[in-house]
């Protein structure tokens, strides 16, 4: 009999542990990565220092990573009412999706105009809060123990020596250097098109990087550089900012610009956002504070004058 | 172009080391007036620009490192015997195209403040600049070649600190130093704190025609970075010194965010309770059922073991996310099913739900249903013979089944990404931890959740093996009694 009532506390004890977690767990769930939409009415602008909390929630380009926390950290400290919630760095792609199933944002920085335009006619971004951030650059980077490979060229992927990792459709860094690929006949589009024209999508890996274990494809900028630094593949294609957020990697050389669209990050408030003026103020204040601007060089971002 | 480098190469220093004397004491004598000078002033591209000098120390020489103390965070050096150091280093990886002087520069941001020390790093030289005042207050002789050489050694050390994978700039052959903030040499003119918007100061770069005319700086010519850093007096420089082995080990626990462990224990938690009840009413059901439903019952039940966790996490997020009423009345009223910590749980108990159903209807089926019988012939209802008799006979089995299916919960990741993402503190769960560090670089944190999750696994299995064999036990003995 004593037993069956020791068992019998024993479960009621984790039922009600349970109980007081899950209590816990929703009560921040729920809350924490949905904008605050009670404060939103109180937060305009207005000449008196009194702020009502405010969280943003950001979607950013996987390469802003770094930087972009960095930023976060500054901004609060002159402006301690705004606090972020866990931004999201994936690839622009994979952040479409995210806002196809439901999630919530209010700021959206794509690294490429066309996933910007895919957002744009799905309707998940304000197209009047739209401009231009930051321009980048692509370049071949192997990992930093690779002694035995100096200097590349498209040239050299085109001959087949080097196993390579790209992004996959939804990564921009993916589009360009498929682009890219294409003037050496690497890649093959749909239509043929090649160079600045391309798409660096639909189609497939032609020439030396047809055969099978050439091209390793991955779902975001980050994942291209870890298989170049943990040596899985000999070159990877990846913004030059890249190379100093993630280390590890060495530029071994720079993939033309005019063979692929330039690399522009758009920018824009969302439309499912409630604190549409405080997530401009953000944006407005990392393209003109002087020390946002200073963080963005630091981290290798070229800002559009 | 080949004949100003030759004189610059440090071989031939001991030729012509008179003429560079003589050089030195005329640029000396025309220091004050270079102090003075407007900054616009365009000195000419081939003759040292008062103010000037080069250093030909050669590079090996400038990773001497036996008396120099870099600072742990990389922002500060200094240098034995120097009356100067630096301090706030930063290293911009980056310029800007911006319209300068009619043409596109190439440009760097300093600050808002002039009085920094500045190094344009560019194929095969370097250009420093020390403002004027700066280097008299600071002591430091932009004509003495140990001032420069000290000044180089401490860029380069500081330069290579900064790198994060960049190209470094310690094996250029030539550096020019200059007071004046403009300086010309190998074709390109710098600008050096100029103000090209209001209270906000660049560093400038442009490449000169042979008319004298400015132009945008070609790909070849464009520097690879820039650096700035503050001249300080050596006793005022902050440096911090190198932690040891333990200050570096408590200084990484310490600066791991520790969310994705209470994360995956409430996850888990949460998730056993819920597995364990429906797993049990399930089996217990599908017993009293006809035995056509049975099948059908048994396979719907199991199909989440079967798919993918990644498929299983996709048709979770079609349902409750806002492609159906359901989802959308969820998200509505301020409790969605997807993106949140609810989500976490559903994924987790939905993928080990079937573990725990089937070895709870295999243990119930393997009972003697005479035992039973003979139960109910005693008048015993059927929550009694559930509760008295069922579970305790069974519990052997449905121990490991709940072994299982807590393993299986604590290790899900395919649908718990997909269902609830990856916020940190709210659905980062300890496996999602380990591939999103370990994709971004961070190896050592991902080695870390590792162990922790091994040691926590461990614990809690041997745990429920050891409270397993006190039941075994006591079944042992009441049969040899």
């Amino acid at each position: 009999m004593k037993k069956h009532t020791k068992a019998l506390a024993a479960v009621l004890a984790c039922v009600a542990l349970a109980g007081v977690f899950a209590l816990a767990g929703c009560a921040s769930g729920g809350a924490s990565n949905q904008s605050t939409d009670t404060s939103s009415s109180q937060s305009n602008s207005s000449a008196d220092s009194q702020h009502s909390p405010v969280t943003l929630q950001i979607f950013a380009a996987n390469s802003l990573s770094k930087a972009m926390e960095e930023e976060e950290s500054l901004y609060k400290e002159s402006h301690s009412w705004v606090s972020f919630d866990d931004t999201q760095y994936k690839s622009s792609g994979e952040l479409n999706d995210l806002l196809a199933g439901g999630a919530s944002a209010d700021i959206l920085i794509s690294a490429s105009k066309g996933k910007m335009d895919d957002a744009a006619t799905a309707g998940y971004i304000d197209s009047s809060t739209r401009f231009d951030m930051f321009k980048n650059d692509l370049v071949m980077v192997t990992s930093e123990s690779n002694t035995s490979l100096t200097s590349c060229s498209l040239a050299d992927v085109a001959s087949g020596k080097y196993k390579v990792a790209v992004g996959d459709e939804s990564v921009p860094a993916g589009n360009y250097a498929c682009q890219s690929l294409s003037t050496v006949g690497c890649y093959t589009e749909p239509d043929g098109t090649v160079g600045s024209k391309a798409t660096g999508m639909g189609g497939v890996f032609s020439g030396a990087l047809a055969g099978s274990g050439m091209v390793s494809l991955q779902t975001s900028v980050g994942n291209v550089c870890k298989q170049a630094q943990s040596g899985d593949v000999d070159i990877a294609f990846v913004y030059t900012s890249d190379v100093y957020r993630f280390g590890g990697v060495k530029v071994v050389g720079t993939v033309p610009a005019d063979t692929h669209k330039p690399i522009i990050y758009p920018a824009a408030v969302t439309t499912r956002t409630t604190n549409a003026q405080e997530s401009q103020d953000f944006l407005n204040w990392c393209m003109t504070d002087s020390t946002a601007l200073q963080v963005w060089q630091k981290w290798g971002f070229e800002m559009m004058s | 172009m080949s004949d100003p480098l030759f004189w610059m190469f440090g071989g031939c220093m001991k030729r012509y080391a008179g003429l560079l004397v003589a050089a030195c004491v005329v640029a000396a004598l025309c220091l004050p007036g270079a102090a003075l000078a407007n900054g616009e002033d365009v000195g000419d591209g081939d003759v040292p620009h008062a103010g000037a000098t080069s250093s030909s120390i050669p590079a090996d020489e400038a990773t001497n490192a036996e008396d120099l103390v870099v600072s742990a965070d990389n922002a500060a050096v200094y240098i034995e015997g120097s009356p100067f150091a630096l301090d706030s280093f930063m290293r911009a990886q980056v310029g800007g195209s911006r319209q300068i002087d009619g043409a596109d520069g190439y440009c760097y941001y300093v600050g808002t403040a002039v009085g920094s020390v500045s190094m344009i790093a560019c194929s095969g030289f370097a250009v420093v600049y020390v403002p004027a005042d700066v280097a008299v207050s600071q002591g430091f002789d932009v004509s003495s070649q140990s001032d420069c050489s000290a000044l180089r050694r401490a860029l380069v050390a500081l330069d290579e600190a900064n790198a994060n994978g960049g190209r470094l700039v310690a094996d250029d052959a030539n550096w020019y130093f200059t007071t004046a903030s403009s300086y010309s040499v190998q074709g390109m003119e710098f600008g050096f704190d100029r103000e090209l918007k209001s209270g906000q100061f660049y560093d400038t770069v442009l490449a000169v025609d042979v008319q004298g005319g400015y132009a945008a700086p070609s790909e070849a010519q464009k520097p690879s970075h820039a650096c700035f850093a503050q001249m300080v007096p050596a006793g005022e420089v902050n440096i911090v010194a190198q932690p040891s082995w333990w200050e570096s080990t408590v200084s990484f626990l310490g600066g791991i965010d520790y969310s994705p462990l209470w994360v995956t224990l409430k996850t888990t938690g949460t998730a056993i309770i819920f597995i364990f009840i429906l797993g049990l009413a399930a089996a217990y059901f599908s017993l009293r059922i006809p035995p056509r439903a049975q099948d059908i019952a048994d396979s719907i039940f199991t199909i989440p073991m079967v798919l993918p966790p990644t498929v299983c996490g996709f048709l979770l997020l079609l349902a409750f996310g806002r492609n159906t009423p359901v989802g959308r009345w969820f998200i509505d009223i301020g409790f969605p099913l997807i993106f949140s910590w609810p989500a976490t749980v559903i994924a987790a108990v939905v993928v080990a739900f079937p573990l725990m159903y089937r070895s709870a209807r295999g243990a119930f089926e393997s009972l003697d249903p005479d035992m039973l019988d003979a139960a109910r012939t005693l008048g015993w209802s059927n929550k009694r013979i559930f509760f008295k008799l069922m579970l305790p006979l069974a519990w052997n089995n449905i121990a490991s089944g709940t072994v299982l299916a807590f393993a299986r919960a604590l290790g899900e990741f395919g649908a718990t990404l997909f269902l609830a993402g990856n916020y940190l503190g709210v659905t980062r769960t300890i496996p999602i931890a380990i591939y999103f560090e370990w994709m971004n670089g961070d190896n050592a944190t991902a080695i870390f959740w590792t162990v922790v999750i091994i040691i926590f696994s461990f614990i809690v299995i041997l745990f429920i093996n050891l409270w397993g064999r006190r039941t075994m036990r006591y079944r042992k003995g009441a049969g040899e009694r």
